[in-house]
């Protein structure tokens, strides 16, 4: 067992009149498996690129949409995050990222990427709910 | 211009051999723009006393002038009880459980997925007890659907 410590801060001194600032921080028990920070190059084929493979436990996931492809060009196509083939439930712009809880005690759920045109370099890692 | 940024830090002294410590940070912009998403929904906490699935965020019903928005959630379960946890679904996706103390961000699409049976993306959250549960939750978005009223 691990102890990782997660740190979400959302800040906007203009969004309203009365300043949005505010931060959580939790503390994960975490076990194996991990997967530290990973890069993949995503295709329009879905599952062709498959992050996180079917399990029953919670994983954290963290992925972020780079704005680059595998040349190291520049792209502004989205990235779709799938539960199960075909199935979008995240749409990441470029430059964008996230952060959820993924998996179901007892189901089974896997995460896989796809690009809205041609390839995207995506970072991503996970830990495994202790 | 409103502008509004989402940082996020996950440290760990002790998870590998060399201390994780990763750092991101992006400002929130309308879709497929650079302009600073200018709407919320505050930050707001409620308490549930069932089980019932509920509806966080509503879903788009027909509506599409507020197809492809960008939108942004945050959702922590503020339970103290380890046990306690809620079950995350967007539409008819079961995604995740949030455990006490744990929070999620991502953004909301509503209809990107083009099946036709994923267009109802309520974000839905169900507590694992009905003793009594917080939550706190805020959206960041650039327009969104209110119910008509009757």
């Amino acid at each position: 067992m691990a102890t990782l410590t997660p740190t979400l801060t959302l800040v906007s001194t203009d969004a309203t009149t009365d300043e949005l600032n505010f931060s959580v921080t939790d503390t994960l028990t975490v076990k194996e498996p991990s997967v530290g920070l990973s890069k993949v190059s995503a295709t329009t084929t879905g599952n062709q690129t498959i992050i996180l493979a079917s399990h029953s436990d919670i994983r954290y996931l963290f992925l972020r949409h780079t704005g680059k492809n595998a040349a190291g060009s520049t792209v502004t196509t989205t990235l779709e995050v799938e539960i199960e083939n075909g199935k979008s439930f995240a749409e990441l712009s470029a430059e964008e990222w996230m952060f959820v809880p993924v998996g179901q005690n007892g189901g089974s759920v896997a995460v896989q990427l796809e690009a809205s045109g041609g390839d995207i370099i995506a970072e991503y890692a996970y830990w495994t709910k202790g | 211009m409103a502008t509004t940024t989402a940082a996020l830090t996950i440290s760990s002294s002790d998870l590998v051999g060399d201390a994780l410590s990763l750092s991101t940070s992006k400002e929130l912009h309308k879709a497929d723009t650079t302009i600073g998403l200018d709407q919320t929904s505050g930050l707001a906490k409620t308490y549930l006393t069932a089980t019932t699935n509920i509806d966080l965020f509503g879903a788009i019903i027909d509506t599409p002038a507020f197809e492809g928005k960008s939108h942004w959630v945050y959702i922590c379960n503020k339970s103290e009880t380890s046990t306690e946890y809620a079950t995350i679904t967007v539409g008819d996706k079961v995604i995740g459980r949030l455990y006490a103390g744990d929070f999620m961000w991502m953004p909301w699409d509503h209809a990107a997925d083009t099946d036709t049976g994923n267009k109802h993306a309520d974000i839905e959250l169900a507590p694992s007890v009905a003793t009594g549960m917080w939550f706190e939750y805020c959206m960041i978005h650039e327009g969104m659907q209110l119910p008509t009223a009757v």
